[in-house]
Parts: C-alpha cells; structure tokens; sequence
C-alpha cells in the first residue's frame, strides 16, 4: 500500500514537472513572437527612415549643385551686352514704377457724379436756402478718395490723368484740376491693386461715409481689368541729387 | 504531498532557465497541451481525493488530452477554424469544475477531521 502511494505521487511529481516545463516553454515561445512582431514593426519604420533620410541627402545635394549651376550662369552673364539688357529690363521697370507708362491689372473704378436730381429737387422745394455747393463733387472729395485708396493702390489715375509722385488734385474757380487739367464730371478714379481691399478701403473712409449720407452718386465697380493712362506731364528733377551717389 | 508542487516548481525553474523556444508555427499547438496537462493534473488530484486514483488513467489521459488539443488545434489550422477554441473553452469548464470538486473535497476531508476529533474527544470524556 505504501509502496503504491509514493508510486502515485511520483507519477503525478513526474507530469507536473513535464507540465511546469511545458508552461515555460511556451510562454518563452510567446514572449518571442511578440518580441519578433514588434521588432518587424520597428524594422518598417527604420526602414522608411533611412530611405527617407538618403532622399533628403539627394535632394540636398540636388540643391547644392542647382546653387553652383546659378553661379556659373550669373557669372557668365557678365558680359556688356547682357550687363546692357539687365539695364533695360530695369529702367523698364522702374518706368512703370515711376508711371511713365500706361498700365493694366485688376482694381477698382469708383465714379462720381454731381447731384443733379437731389439739387433740383432742393432748388424747387425751398429756393430761398437752396445751397448749390452742397450738391456737387469738390476737389477735397476727390482727394481725400484718392488718399483713402493711397497705401494699397499700385496706380491710381482720375478721368484721363495717372496720379504720381508730383500730382496735385486742387479746385480753380469751379472746375477740378488734376495734374495742371481740367476734370468734368463724372469723375472716374481707378486704381489697381487686389478690389476687395481697395474696396474696403474705399467704403471704410469718412469721406465715402460722408458722400453717401449727402446721397451723392458714388458708385464703386470690381473690374477684372482695368487700364490706367500714363504719366505725361514732365518730372523735372533740377534741384534734387542722389544723397547716397553724392 | 508536497512533492508535486515541488516538481511543478522544479520544472517551471528549469523551463525558465533553459530559454529553449520551439518554431514559432508549432506554439499555439504547446499552449493548448499545456492548457490539457493542467487539466489533467487537476483531474489526478481529484481522483487522489476521492480516493479513485489510478496511474494508468492518468497517465494515457495526460498524453492523450495533450495529443488531442494539439491535434485539434492543428486541424482548426488547416480548416481555417479556430477550432483550438473548442479545446480551450472545453478544458477551461473541466479546470473549474475539476478545482470545485477539489475544494468541496477538501472542505469535507476538513470537516470529518474535525468531526471525528470531536467524537474521539467525547468518546474520550465519556470512558473518563
């Protein structure tokens, strides 16, 4: 009897040893797996890394042989006749820069008008204190426009005339003088820059406020297109010398 | 009594020492047998309890539980079943049952004793 029980428990020693050793095995075996899963993972992504990474070298290096090539050129460009058409290219330039010549691009156009139909009415309701001034466009309105336009507009041109450096925009007797010529109405501002900021500059000034509240004709239009006449009066400069070249 | 705990842990010290890993393809396969070994030592340990106990039955059951979850996880494998899960599910509810009998077993074995002492201590007073 006693020799059968230790017979049992060895047996059953015998299994749980096989078991325990079996448990391990395969938790090894699991721990393994995860491990190599998880290393593939890392494997694709340092992969993609180092590709990544020699095709930035490329592309820097693309670039550094792009800078040189530009050299080169630049330096065989230093030749007089080149040098010449750079020159050209560059008095151009500044040509329509300086408004000498005519110009086109996207803008605004905002046309003025006297109030004709508003005076009359005016006139025939109460004669006595019916006040003409106040019904037509002076050369302050016109200015104060043009001023409002002023640090977003690349051209700006009244009727006929280009605004310049030397522009003035006065009032002589009852007519408007724009450049040294006379304006009529309808006057017709034009100015290119990107229209909606023109716009909001225009209908944010004081001055449009200020026109639409006497019911003036004012009337602003977005143009794909515009063209602006150039610059003819003369730019005489007798006095004034380059600081810097001096 | 002690001296299969001993082995279990002897052999779980050895496993660990050797990291000896088997083809990756085959783990699942190691799981489930494991899974029916457990099993299969908690069936002994019920039988050893309720005095049923026979080395042969445990042994052929061992291997041969072992055998059969392998074999059905493979068979899962080349069916596209996850026909291991049958293995699973069937020994997880033998492992419960097999602990629960063990435990009311042993509850019992505990209550006898005490019974049986009390008795002796009575029967005791009583010759006194």
């Amino acid at each position: 009897m006693k020799q059968l029980s230790k017979n049992k428990y060895l047996t059953i020693t015998l299994l749980c040893f096989m078991t325990g050793f079996m448990l391990m095995v395969a938790v090894h075996t699991q721990t393994a797996l995860l491990k190599s899963q998880g290393e593939n993972k890392n494997k694709a992504i340092i992969d993609m890394i180092e590709s990544l990474e020699t095709e930035l070298d490329d592309l820097e290096q693309s670039i550094s042989t792009t800078r040189a090539e530009i050299e080169t050129i630049e330096s065989e460009q230093v030749t007089a006749e080149e040098n010449s058409e750079t020159m050209q290219k560059m008095l151009s330039g500044l040509r329509v820069r300086a408004g000498l010549t005519e110009v086109t691009g996207p803008g605004i156009i905002i046309t003025l008008e006297d109030n004709e139909t508003g005076a009359a009415q005016a006139k025939a309701k109460n004669p006595n204190y019916f006040v003409p001034e106040n019904f037509i466009i002076h050369d302050k309105n016109l200015l104060y426009l043009v001023n409002a336009l002023g640090l977003h507009a690349e051209a700006i041109s009244i009727n006929n005339q280009r605004i310049v450096t030397t522009s003035h925009i006065r009032c002589v007797g009852t007519v408007i003088m724009v450049n040294s010529s006379r304006m009529a109405p309808p006057y017709e501002i034009k100015a290119i820059g990107t229209p909606e900021i023109l716009e909001a500059c225009v209908t944010a000034s004081g001055e449009y406020k200020g026109l639409k509240a006497r019911e003036m004709p004012i009337k602003i239009t977005r143009e794909e297109e515009i063209t602006l006449p150039a610059y003819t009066g003369s730019l005489s400069f007798d006095h004034t010398q380059d600081a810097v070249a001096k | 009594m002690w001296l299969p705990i001993l082995g279990l842990i002897t052999g779980i010290l050895i496993g660990s020492m050797f990291t000896f890993t088997i083809p990756i393809v085959y783990a699942k396969y190691l799981s489930v047998g494991v899974l029916a070994a457990l099993d299969s030592l908690l069936g002994s340990v019920k039988a050893l309890l309720e005095d049923s106990f026979d080395s042969t039955v445990l042994i052929s059951g061992f291997f041969a539980n072992i055998l059969l979850a392998a074999a059905l996880a493979f068979m899962g494998d080349r069916l596209g079943l996850d026909l291991y899960m049958a293995a699973v599910v069937a020994l997880g509810i033998r492992l419960f049952s097999n602990l629960g009998a063990i435990r009311r077993d042993l509850m019992e074995m505990h209550h006898n004793k005490k019974a049986l002492k009390k008795a002796g201590e009575v029967n005791h007073e009583a010759q006194q």
